[in-house]
């Protein structure tokens, strides 16, 4: 075999992933789709832990993908929660229109 | 053998992470993450860690998703309250600033501590994952059930019809 799958190119994937996310929240304006970006970076540190542990034959890192995966959950409910309550007043979800902290002098 | 599944699974992946960004409707940017999670599912599986990828499809793509699209249809945007797609400067600087940030992590991990080599094959059945979860990182863990908790009753708080 000429080429092997190391941990090294998950680990490439990984930050490749996250600056689609990082990308993705700062550039999207959408309040959801900023939270999915998110998301998104939560996932490449997923896997990212997940080929580190691979990469020492330590589970450890499989423990605290779980983990991540468990504060993305209480992440995305409290998030939604909150979008839901912006648009019940504001009837907007655009994160640009809510300026109300804005100085407007 | 491997190294086909991963070049799939990572081009589909990448696909469908620029289309949770790229796309117009939340809804179809939440059915994209779902694709890219379930093919994250096939990278974990990749690097022995099936008990992960399971709980990626069953916690992440069913549960977490699923309120994700709850929540979009029940929001139920109007083209008009969505704004319509324009190139800023700030979005612009903003992905220049993105890619910038993610090359300087790359470089870093690059720098230093790359690992090489295969990697080493690891046993992580439920009943490793689960020992481990329960001796070494029982403070984590009792943490993240606290955490969870806050979670359940925030956002029955938040969603009050109203505070008095």
């Amino acid at each position: 075999m000429s080429f092997q799958l190391l941990p090294a190119h998950f680990v490439m994937l990984g930050a490749i992933l996250f600056g689609l996310g990082t990308a993705g929240a700062i550039m999207r304006r959408n309040a959801l789709t900023l939270l999915m970006s998110i998301e998104l970076m939560l996932n490449a540190a997923n896997l990212v832990f997940i080929a580190y542990a691979k990469q020492y034959g330590d589970p450890g890192g499989h423990v605290i993908a779980f983990f991540v995966m468990a504060i993305a959950a209480a992440e995305a409910a409290v998030g939604l929660a909150v979008i839901i309550g912006v648009f019940r007043t504001r009837q907007t979800i655009e994160v640009d229109e809510l300026d109300a902290l804005r100085d407007e002098t | 053998m491997d190294i086909f599944v991963f070049v799939i699974a990572a081009a589909a992946l990448l696909v469908s992470s620029g289309a949770v960004i790229l796309a117009r409707s939340p809804l179809k940017s939440a059915l994209a993450l779902i694709c890219a999670l379930c093919f994250l599912a096939v990278l974990f599986v990749l690097l022995d860690a099936s008990f992960v990828a399971a709980m990626q499809v069953l916690v992440y793509a069913g549960a977490i998703l699923v309120l994700f699209v709850f929540v979009i249809m029940l929001l139920n945007l109007q083209p008009g309250n969505m704004r319509q797609r324009y190139l800023s400067v700030s979005k612009v600087l903003g992905g220049l600033a993105a890619l910038y940030f993610s090359a300087r992590i790359a470089e870093g991990a690059f720098r230093y501590g790359i690992p090489q080599g295969v990697g080493k094959p690891i046993e992580a059945t439920v009943k490793v994952v689960g020992q481990l979860m329960m001796t070494q990182y029982l403070f984590a863990f009792e943490a993240i059930g606290v955490l969870l908790l806050v979670a359940i009753v925030g956002p029955v708080v938040l969603g009050m019809k109203r505070l008095q």
